[in-house]
């Protein structure tokens, strides 16, 4: 009997029904983060893109500038500098792309393999992938070292080459240095997120593969593929999306030289908003380079979309 | 105690799908209601409704008379037993069934005293400082139970609880919850799949099929009397034979001709002249000397009966013989339908017909 | 051969050629680590023999004396990488969790769509919004401070935490909130009480998981902060700049600042795989 009044008091008179409270509580539990991301994160977002259609440097601040319309994004294609780097930034990702995703394939399906399974290699792919860039640059760095670095003393010493090669000198050297210390980097979690995959594929279709004759080889085309397909794209995507983001092993390595072999878009960004001042026109590249990172991810859905796996989704 | 009312109830979902679809409902205070059908009938959706965890879409919920449609599960003071006990795992066995009351804030002595009781009523005193999955599936279905019984509510709902136990736990618990509720009166409203179980521990059985009620009535009413074809088949094990035949006269005797073969109706039970279906359950089917003859499929003997197939020139006959019986197969016997066990079901509508 | 035979051979082969696969793969993996270390615990002068002097005598621990000594930032770094990590870690879970759970389990109207939306953000380089964040912070006087990097280390990590918590709660049985409900719990008591309690290893990774990008994050923190903040990636960077002939202590200075977060992410690897790429391949 004095549960009859403790639940009415517990209750609380309200005329507001469980669906709808849960609905207010909801609204209530997402506002702060909201309410932050909004400032940090939306507003800035849109204030550069109003940025980027304005004619503002150092002096007049970022807030201050005169509206000049498509002038800045008028003068992205003829700006050599905009070339080199768009250059730079599609081969760049292409390559590490292609590398990341095959290497990590292989190195998932070597820990997903009988003699693979041990929480050793786990923890070894854990080590790069926790490193800061800019530790990751520093040691990068040190190895290809002209007079010191460890790569040189290597390669002489198997009598590859004869002489010191100045690897952060070169254009074309330096670049894909860059591209081994950001792949050495980058695999690990590519690796972890598809044996992930792997391990999600259901057995009992490589028993039914085996018992229909399929050989290793094309058990991998016709049962492992198509289930990793999903993870595949999520892979794919995500490496594009920091390939192209890669900023701080350009700053420690090459500050974009030599002769602009290393400048990416988004360096190119950077540079030309803190070390030429020019803010409305680095607002204008930064807002390319994000056209172009999310007219990629919709490329990647359409083209992996089609054909999702017949079984268990991935 | 309460009074449960639902008076034109439907749930229907954004698409137009409606899971429950206009249903009426009394059931008076101290009943125990048991919703019974197939999966996606409809009635794990009534009692979401209910309980109030869902929204109802049209027509009103009614507890003594008040309407309740807008009030929260603790609101209407019900409680709950779930299909997968939903016990809170990170919670001992004493903490999950003392939960309610510490949302009220009730002081810590009383918690403790109301739990110890309600535990030794449900034999579980030795596993109060238990985790949930530490327990058995009978032993956690108990503490569910006692959360549910600390309450004191006014409903009881309980969401086929007893569908993830074997066999033997399962009438355990029938019988179980059988007594709870003849100890404690409290209005109760069950929902399973399982036809013996609702026939075993209710007041009356509401029959759902596609979101509406079929039929409502004491277990003895649905079986030997059910409204259509629907619920004749659903109620009872095993199923019964619906014969589609028809009916002819000849020197003064009524038969039911199916196929090859007709059945002797007597007058007294033959219906009003539409085109009819004959339904029997297997245990007024009689092997006797003299009949329809019929060849013997298969016979499976279950300990106290024997259930056998036969077959006709009309199609199959199920009949339950008690005792163990041995009946070759291919062998002939005589197949007799006992007068008082024939339904007569309208062929178009299915719905059961009165003899004239 | 018998055909037993011939499929054993077979497979010992096969078997070989993984385990050389294997040793590749860490040899590979570690052998940079592995020379970092070496190259940070040996002076200077014996790294730029050619070939190096690797004698065990002279190994020492001088270069990281002389990088925690007080000529430089770095421990100050540290510090403040991990005072900043701390609290983006903290603000971003009790936030996170929050709208993670509204997001999976109470029907906020647009839900879905706003959470796209701001993965889609997640794809602007930084470059992109430090600028307008720049004259916002420096406006409110927040540059150079703890609040300021935090704020802006919560853009990017913020919506990570939301995306991998979402997928957690989505996972809890429905059941179990009704019963809660059933029992008198608001939605808020729910979350509080029950769901958040037998959360704890998916919040734990991902407020590990937070920590360590907030840790090794550089763009924001050279620009938005001065002398007070400065944080252990921007000390790094400058002893590859400054003090860059000194090899032996610039890698010191590194290996120094990554032992927190590889440390981190080696003892709570269980909640960060399951975490993470599991989260990410149910996508």
């Amino acid at each position: 009997m004095a549960d009859r009044s403790a639940t009415a008091a517990a209750g609380r008179r309200s005329s507001v029904g469980y669906a709808e409270r849960r609905r207010r509580a909801g609204l209530l539990l997402v506002a702060p983060a909201l309410v932050v991301l909004i400032a940090v994160l939306a507003l800035p977002i849109v204030a550069s893109i109003v940025l980027a259609f304005q004619e503002a440097d150092s002096a007049t601040g970022a807030f201050g500038g005169s509206w000049v319309g498509l002038d800045n994004f008028a003068a992205v294609p003829s700006d050599p500098a905009f070339g080199i780097a768009l250059r730079n930034s599609v081969y760049f990702t292409l390559v590490e792309v292609t590398v990341v995703v095959v290497a990590g394939l292989g190195i998932a399906l070597l820990l997903n393999h009988r003699l693979g399974r041990s929480g050793f290699f786990i923890v070894i792919l854990l080590i790069p992938w926790a490193l800061a860039p800019v530790a990751n640059a520093t040691l990068w760095k040190w190895i290809y070292n002209a007079n010191y670095g460890i790569l040189n003393v290597v390669l002489r010493q198997l009598g590859v080459i004869d002489d010191n090669v100045v690897w952060l000198g070169d254009p074309w050297l330096a670049l894909h240095a860059m591209l081994l210390a950001d792949i050495w980097k980058s695999v690990p979690f590519i690796a972890l997120l598809l044996l992930a995959g792997l391990q999600n594929v259901p057995q009992i279709l490589y028993r039914a593969a085996r018992l229909d004759g399929a050989s290793a080889l094309q058990a991998f085309r016709h049962v492992t593929l198509p289930q990793l397909r999903t993870t595949l794209l999520i892979a794919v995507v995500l490496q594009s999306i920091w390939a192209l983001k890669v900023f701080d092993l350009i700053y420690v390595l090459t500050k974009g030289g030599p002769a602009d072999g290393t400048v990416t878009l988004n360096f190119l960004a950077y540079r030309v908003t803190f070390n030429f001042g020019d803010m409305g026109y680095g607002a204008a590249i930064a807002d390319v380079l994000f056209l172009l990172m999310f007219g990629l991810a919709l490329l990647y859905v359409r083209v992996f979309r089609p054909g999702r796996a017949a079984v268990a989704p991935g | 105690m309460a009074e449960v009312e639902l008076v034109g109830v439907t749930k229907r979902y954004p698409g137009g799908v409606e899971a429950v679809s206009s249903v009426d409902l009394r059931v008076p205070d101290g009943e125990f209601v048991t919703l019974l059908g197939p999966s996606g009938c409809g009635k794990s959706t009534t009692l979401s409704l209910i309980a109030g965890l869902d929204e109802v879409t049209d027509g009103e919920i009614r507890m003594d008379g008040r309407a309740v449609n807008d009030l929260t599960p603790v609101e209407r003071d019900v409680a709950m037993v779930f299909q997968s006990y939903a016990l809170y795992p990170h919670m001992t066995v004493a903490e999950n069934i003392g939960f309610t009351m510490r949302l009220r804030k009730r002081p810590k002595a009383e918690i403790r005293e109301r739990v110890r009781a309600v535990a030794e009523s449900l034999e579980l005193t030795p596993l109060l400082d238990r985790l949930p999955r530490e327990l058995s599936g009978g032993q956690q279905q108990r503490v569910a139970l006692g959360r549910a019984v600390i309450r004191q509510p006014r409903l009881f709902l309980f969401d086929e609880p007893f569908s993830n136990l074997d066999a033997a736990l399962r009438i355990r618990m029938r019988s179980e919850v059988k007594q709870l509720h003849q100890r404690l009166g409290i209005t109760s409203i069950f929902v399973t799949h399982d036809q013996e179980e609702a026939m075993s521990v209710s007041d009356r059985i509401a029959i759902m099929r596609a979101g509406r009620i079929e039929q409502v009535g004491t277990p003895e009413e649905v079986y030997a009397r059910p409204a259509s074809t629907y619920v004749a088949r659903f109620i009872g094990s095993p199923q019964m034979d619906i014969l589609p035949g028809e009916i002819e006269r000849d020197a003064g005797q009524a038969y039911f001709r199916v196929g090859g073969e007709r059945f002797a109706i007597p007058d007294a039970v033959m219906p009003d002249g539409r085109a009819v279906d004959l339904g029997i359950r297997p245990e007024h089917v009689l092997v006797e000397a003299s009949g329809v003859p019929a060849t013997v499929v298969v016979a499976q003997p279950i300990g106290p009966s024997t259930y056998v197939t036969l077959r006709w020139d009309g199609g199959d006959l199920t009949t339950r013989l008690p005792g163990m019986v041995r009946l070759e197969p291919e062998t002939v016997q005589h197949v007799r339908l006992q007068p008082d066990g024939i339904l007569w079901f309208d062929r178009e509508t299915g719905r059961r017909v009165e003899a004239a | 051969m018998s055909a037993m035979s011939r499929r054993r051979g077979r497979r010992l082969v096969a078997d070989a050629s993984i385990r050389i696969l294997l040793v590749v793969f860490t040899c590979w993996t570690l052998g940079p680590i592995a020379w970092g270390v070496v190259s940070s615990l040996l002076p200077t002068e014996a790294l730029i023999q050619t070939p190096p002097d690797l004698s065990p005598a002279k190994f020492t621990l001088a270069n990281f004396e002389e990088v925690l000594g007080s000529g430089h930032n770095l421990v100050q770094g540290l510090l403040n990488s991990a005072i900043v990590a701390t609290l983006t870690a903290g603000i971003a879970l009790v936030l996170g969790s929050m709208a993670a759970y509204a997001l999976a389990r109470l029907r906020v109207p647009g839900g879905n769509r706003l959470l796209l939306i701001v993965l889609a953000t997640q794809m602007f380089p930084g470059i992109v919004i430090v600028i307008p964040l720049f004259v916002v912070l420096s406006r409110a006087g927040l540059i150079d401070t703890y609040a300021g990097l935090v704020l802006v280390y919560l853009s990017f990590i913020l919506p990570i935490v939301i995306w991998v918590l979402k997928g957690f709660f989505e996972a809890i049985p429905p059941q179990l909130e009704r019963a809660a409900a059933v029992d008198g719990a608001s939605p808020l008591q729910t979350f509080r009480l029950i769901v958040l309690p037998i959360s704890l290893p998916p919040l734990f990774a991902t407020a590990v998981f937070a920590f360590i990008e907030a840790w090794n994050e550089f763009f924001f923190a050279i620009i938005l902060t001065r002398l007070d903040v400065k944080t252990g990636p921007i000390a790094i960077a400058e002893f590859s700049g400054q003090y860059q002939t000194l090899y032996g202590q610039m890698v010191a200075a590194a290996v120094l600042a990554s032992i927190p977060v590889v440390l981190l992410a080696v003892v709570f690897r269980q909640y960060i795989l399951k975490g993470f790429v599991e989260g990410a391949v149910k996508g």
